[in-house]
């Protein structure tokens, strides 16, 4: 895990948010192709605004995005998608009141006709729980399945770095293992997975990166298994005995 | 919705089927007249069904899509001798083309500010149809529309100058136009339309471009609209400035909310329905429009999501007693 992987996403001095007050601030990273690199942090850390800011969901004040040697400046997110950016958002984003089929051919409106049927055949074979569920109401699939349809959706352009927002938010334990192991075998295929969670030990199990933030800025990083052994890490997110030594 | 949408189709079907028949086994101009209005209301209320129940846009400018085919129509026939066949079209390509421009402008801000301004629109065309009078003239309206010919294979030209025949052209016409349309709603189209309305912002994350597919709804609906209005005026032989009044937009919008918004059989079979009531409560000269009314106000109470939102809460009732 401590080889070098080349750099698929490179984040220098980013500096993000909505009103006047940014909420990311000076955030400087690299993250590395074919691997899952995840933001853990307290409430408010802006980590989620990290995420929306790489696909251009938030206004970007400072700092350059740079994707695959060229940067994104202030392309919308339909751009980024058609350059090999996905995102999922946090919450249900799907559309319940369409079927599963309806929902998947949703997802195909960047690509050409016939690539598209190969696109939603493609997922079907990664996501087999979808193709028993077809004519089903995505509001009606559990919500471990309706997380699996979100990431289908956007997997069907074939991007080549996934954004998760928090993809383990609301899940029951069993679901909960069921989207892990999804994003890990999303990520043997290649992909690039940058997500967030609030699910700390199990995402850090199955990550290659951590970065940890607060207060918009990065304060710490390094491989997944050992910021979770980090003691600071423990404290404040792993309820460890560790308390008392941080502060 | 599909299984909703299977008993939809199979009430608006019948209804259809029933309005399509009756004028040709009644005897008598009557039916024929009735079935000219309904064939006619039908593709208005699909239009606004595209756009409001579809795309979600409430538009109050349907009724100034159809004065203005009507107007252009009728001026390119009796002032530039047009045929009425190329005429009609003409009129509506004038209304998608303002319908374009309008929407376009308006849907930058928001789809409020889209409802607002087609308001405006409807309000504006009867202000500029009564008083351009040197075009227009004004409350004096075109009257005396020649009656269209038809060339007919065998027979040579054809006036059409009875109601039974017009019911044949204009029925032809709202067959075309309803089979667009609903090939349109059924398409990946249709489906970017309604995930638009359903989730905004989803949507444009997967790439959807929520503009050009609204404009689109919005041109294709005036088109229909503008061309129905094309024809129909030269049903009553008249146009005047009456043809923006607000009894059209009111009877569309009766018929797509109770025919349910989004439903294309439901409100189908609502348009069929509510242009015959009128005349089918007849038997009552004095009560006509009270009992008009009750009915109405029986079928809100009665399906609040229409006759489609109706049949969809009735099958998801049997599918969750099945369940337990």
């Amino acid at each position: 895990m401590t080889e070098p992987r080349p750099t698929i996403l490179d984040l220098r001095e980013v500096t993000a948010g909505y009103g006047d007050e940014p909420v990311v601030v000076g955030f400087s990273h690299r993250v590395p192709a074919a691997a899952i690199t995840t933001l853990v942090g307290p409430n408010g850390a802006g980590k989620s605004t990290l995420l929306r800011a790489i696909y251009g969901l938030v206004v970007q004040v400072g700092g350059r995005i740079v994707f695959e040697d060229e940067e994104l400046g202030d392309l919308p997110p339909a751009a980024r998608l058609r350059r090999g950016i996905g995102f999922v958002p946090q919450g249900r984003c799907n559309f319940p009141l369409m079927t599963v089929c309806e929902n998947l051919q949703l997802g195909t409106y960047t690509l050409a006709r016939a690539e598209a049927t190969r696109a939603v055949e493609r997922v079907l074979a990664l996501f087999p729980v979808l193709r028993a569920r077809w004519r089903v109401l995505a509001g009606n699939l559990s919500g471990g399945e309706q997380q699996l349809l979100e990431m289908a959706m956007v997997l069907e352009t074939a991007p080549r770095l996934l954004l998760l927002d928090e993809p383990s938010l609301g899940l029951s334990p069993a679901n909960l293992d069921q989207v892990f192991d999804t994003i890990a075998d999303i990520r043997r295929r290649g992909v690039t997975v940058v997500m967030v969670e609030q699910n700390v030990e199990a995402a850090l199990a199955i990550s290659d990166t951590a970065v940890v933030m607060d207060l918009g800025r990065k304060v710490l990083e390094g491989p997944a298994h050992a910021v979770m052994e980090d003691p600071r890490v423990r404290a404040v997110y792993l309820g460890g005995t560790a308390a008392g030594e941080s502060r | 919705m599909t299984a909703a949408g299977r008993a939809a189709r199979a009430l608006g079907v019948s209804a259809a089927v029933l309005a399509l028949l009756g004028p040709l086994l009644l005897p008598g101009e009557y039916p024929a007249t009735l079935g000219i209005s309904i064939a006619t209301f039908a593709v208005l209320a699909t239009g606004l069904n595209l756009v409001y129940g579809y795309t979600g846009l409430l538009s109050f400018a349907q009724v100034a899509f159809f004065g203005i085919g009507a107007y252009t129509s009728a001026l390119l026939v009796v002032q530039r001798g047009w045929s009425l066949w190329v005429a009609f079209v003409a009129g509506g390509i004038v209304a998608a083309l303002l319908g374009l421009v309008v929407a376009h402008a308006s849907l930058r801000l928001s789809r409020h500010a889209f409802s607002i301004v087609s308001l405006s629109l409807a309000l504006l065309c009867l202000i500029v149809a009564r008083d351009w009078v040197s075009l227009t003239r004004g409350p004096m309206g075109l009257p005396g529309l020649p009656a269209p010919r038809l060339l007919v294979p065998g027979l040579g030209a054809v006036a059409v100058d009875r109601p039974g025949v017009f019911y044949g052209v204009v029925l032809a016409f709202a067959v075309v136009a309803l089979a667009a349309t609903h090939r349109l709603v059924h398409s990946r189209v249709g489906r970017a339309l309604v995930a638009i309305k359903l989730n905004e912002a989803l949507a444009q994350s997967h790439g959807v471009d929520p503009l050009r597919y609204r404009l689109l709804a919005i041109g294709v609906s005036a088109l229909l609209t503008g061309m129905a209005g094309g024809l129909f005026v030269f049903h009553l032989t008249i146009v005047d400035p009456s043809i923006f009044d607000f009894y059209y937009t009111e009877t569309m919008l009766i018929m797509v909310i109770t025919g349910g918004p989004g439903s294309f059989w439901g409100v189908v079979g609502a348009a069929v329905v509510i242009s015959a009531l009128p005349d089918l409560l007849r038997f009552s000269t004095d009560l006509r429009m009270v009992l008009y009314g009750i009915v109405l106000i029986a079928a809100v109470l009665a399906f609040p999501g229409g006759v489609g939102g109706w049949i969809a809460r009735r099958r998801l009732l049997r599918w969750r007693r099945a369940l337990s």
